[in-house]
């Protein structure tokens, strides 16, 4: 050993930030004034002093701030043979770090950058170091690389110098160095360290023939534990979480009982309805956990009953039904009462308590109390249809049945025909809407001298539905809003002396689904 | 003299205790009105009031006829309702009871085949006029409904 060389070990560079800003406020080295004939204990000196001066002014090796960065380091060939470390001010008191280990091992001081001796005294024992340095496994390992070496370090230039230089500071140098200044084993921070520095510490091939046996102990000690990153450990542990995991789902699908089925997302499966289905729909498919199961791909040769397609099509001035049935869709806005100025609704005394009690005074309403579908051309006052021009009303709304529900139901839908045939006749731009007949309490179902029976409003509707298919007319399905639980009108909304009509309340909720229950253009994309 | 100053107090107390025995009308506020018949009269129907945008509209009628209008309607399953218009003038309150009596009218013919009970009930509904307060009352109780009328009309 060059006893006039000072030699540097700086502080592990990729762990000191490149902008942590001054290097005074992070000291990096323990500096060891030498003597020939004895070190002194280490005493603390700012980084500063060894990082700016010496070596990087040299040019022999520069530190992670200046000059050629470690990353890059000088081949050994390309070294200068000799080479040595020697700094620009002789009269720079000479300064040898030692790393945290030594310290706490109580390392003698000038065996320190010497080559080791097969005669040196065994390691302690490895729990102990474990404990007391959890995670700076990397110095020892390179450090034990370093002695490995048959050459004594001052004779392999400044380029190994540079590799050992980075492997042996702490993470975090201003604390280590305050351990160093107090001598108490401050618990050293558990951090990660760098790749690109990971790399160089890894003993020399046993090729190289620089082996000791303080280098063979030391390449010899298992690496696991304090060689393996915790990037590794933390990757293996999220890779072993999803195979688990993977396990598990598998599992879960060979208990179904459609095991042949593909393990395919849900979404995937339900791809092309997914897209037009309502918003409502599509939340309680994902939320019931019965509908899991049905939402993936089957082989059933049993066409899926949910439609698919637009919902809506343009059919010249019309918007049509298209294949998701005539049944007017929710729709996502609810419009005001505006939308509705160029609307017009005929119909029974049902229409007369929606004028009453909905608010929409803007709508054009033709009514009478105990009107029937097949009066209402001649019986009903019709002149607004025919006196205003056409396309006056964009939206017409019919409201028949509660009248007529004893006679035939094929009688009813003709009437309807005729008067949908002569709106159209008049206003054949309108979109024209056929409200459902309206449910029943139970004591007017269940009452035989009532016409009214629940079964018979059921028929009619689905009669009205076909008649909707086959007319283009669009089916405002009130009934289901205004079903209770137990499919009759709704106590919240019937008026509990006929059993019929509705209180202020029911109207009201009528009027609010118009408001979310409408047919535009829009529809046509949804 | 002083037999003829005693005969003139004689017919002025007279004339007072004959003004007594006509009966007693209440002067009518359309809300007081209302609610004495809503608590008194049995209505099948349960009534609300209107909105104000719906009144002209359900009578025909012009909103410059009158300066306060109080309608309580049914379900729309009966024709029982109470209308109260204070008219403007006394040109308006007769448009106004013209209006309201061919609503009724209507209404009769109406019921007359779909449910003739409140056909009934219309034809002995009360459509009346008091100063320029032109008052409806269709009430299935018609007696006690005109019961109460009879103290403002």
């Amino acid at each position: 050993m060059d006893t006039g060389d000072t030699t540097y070990r700086s502080a592990n560079p990729a762990s000191r930030p490149p902008s942590s800003g001054s290097r005074e406020d992070t000291p990096l080295f323990t500096e060891i004034p030498y003597t020939p004939s004895r070190r002194t204990p280490p005493s603390g000196r700012p980084a500063s002093s060894s990082g700016s001066s010496g070596p990087s002014r040299s040019g022999e090796w520069s530190s992670p701030y200046g000059g050629r960065p470690y990353s890059q380091p000088r081949s050994r060939s390309s070294a200068p043979s000799g080479e040595t470390q020697r700094p620009q001010n002789r009269a720079t008191p000479v300064y040898t770090e030692l790393s945290w280990d030594d310290l706490r091992r109580g390392t003698d001081f000038n065996s320190i950058g010497r080559a080791p001796t097969p005669a040196a005294p065994p390691p302690p024992p490895e729990p102990e170091r474990r404990s007391a340095t959890p995670y700076f496994g990397g110095f020892e390992q390179e450090r034990g690389s370093y002695f490995s070496s048959d050459q004594p370090y001052h004779t392999n230039g400044g380029q190994e110098k540079r590799r050992e230089i980075r492997f042996v500071a702490p993470t975090r140098p201003a604390a280590r160095q305050r351990a160093v200044r107090t001598g108490s084993a401050v618990p050293q921070p558990r951090t990660t360290a760098p790749r690109q520095n990971t790399r160089p510490t890894r003993p020399a091939a046993p090729s190289s023939g620089r082996t000791s046996t303080a280098g063979s102990r030391r390449s010899s000690r298992p690496s696991r534990g304090r060689g393996i990153p915790p990037l590794y450990l933390m990757g293996g542990f999220i890779l072993l979480a999803l195979v688990i995991f993977g396990l598990s789902r598998l599992g879960g699908n060979n208990t179904s009982p459609n095991t042949n089925r593909p393990v395919t997302p849900a979404v995937i499966g339900t791809a092309e309805p997914t897209d037009a289905l309502p918003e409502d729909s599509l939340i309680a498919a994902e939320s019931s956990p019965e509908a899991t199961p049905d939402m993936t791909p089957t082989p059933s040769p049993e066409p899926s009953p949910t439609p698919s397609g637009p919902k809506a099509q343009q059919l010249g001035d019309l918007i049509v039904p298209a294949d998701w049935g005539p049944v007017v869709p929710e729709r996502r806005r609810e419009v005001y009462d505006s939308y509705f100025d160029k609307s017009c609704m005929i119909g029974n005394s049902l229409v007369d308590g929606f004028f009453m009690w909905s608010g929409m005074t803007n709508i054009r309403y033709i009514y009478s109390t105990g009107a029937t579908v097949g009066g209402a051309i001649g019986g009903l006052d019709l002149a607004p249809l025919t006196l205003n021009p056409n396309g006056y009303y964009t939206d017409i709304y019919l409201m028949f049945g509660l009248n007529e529900i004893g006679i035939d139901v094929n009688s009813f839908v003709q009437s309807y025909k005729k008067l949908v045939d002569f709106i159209r006749e008049h206003q054949s731009s309108a979109n024209i809407y056929i409200i459902s007949v309206t449910p029943v309490i139970k004591r007017v179902d269940e009452d035989p001298n009532e016409a009214q029976s629940m079964e018979r409003i059921r028929n009619f509707n689905a009669a009205l539905k076909e008649f909707c298919v086959d007319q283009n007319c669009w089916y405002l399905d009130i009934y289901s809003m205004l079903l209770d639980d137990e499919g009759y009108l709704s106590e919240d909304y019937a008026f509990m002396e006929d059993g019929k009509h509705f209180e202020k309340s029911g109207y009201v909720a009528w009027a609010n689904y118009m408001k979310t229950h409408y047919v535009d253009s829009g529809l046509l994309t949804e | 003299m002083k037999k003829t100053i005693a005969l003139l107090l004689a017919i002025l107390c007279l004339l007072t205790a004959l003004c007594g025995c006509g009966g007693k009308k209440k002067q009518l506020e359309p809300e007081t009105f209302v609610q004495e018949l809503l608590s008194g009269a049995k209505f099948t129907d349960s009534l609300n009031q209107l909105d104000d945008p719906v009144v002209p509209l359900l009578y025909g009628v012009d909103t410059e006829d009158y300066s306060k209008a109080i309608v309580y309607c049914g379900t729309a399953a009966t024709a029982e309702e109470i209308a109260v218009f204070v008219a403007v003038d006394d040109a308006a309150a007769e448009r106004l009871l013209k209006a309201a009596r061919e609503r009724v009218d209507h209404q009769i013919e109406v019921y007359k085949s779909y449910g003739p009970a409140q056909a009934m009930t219309l034809e002995n509904g009360i459509v009346d006029r008091t100063g320029n307060t032109v008052v409806v009352v269709i009430c299935a109780d018609g007696d006690n409904a005109r019961k109460i009328t009879d103290q403002y009309i």
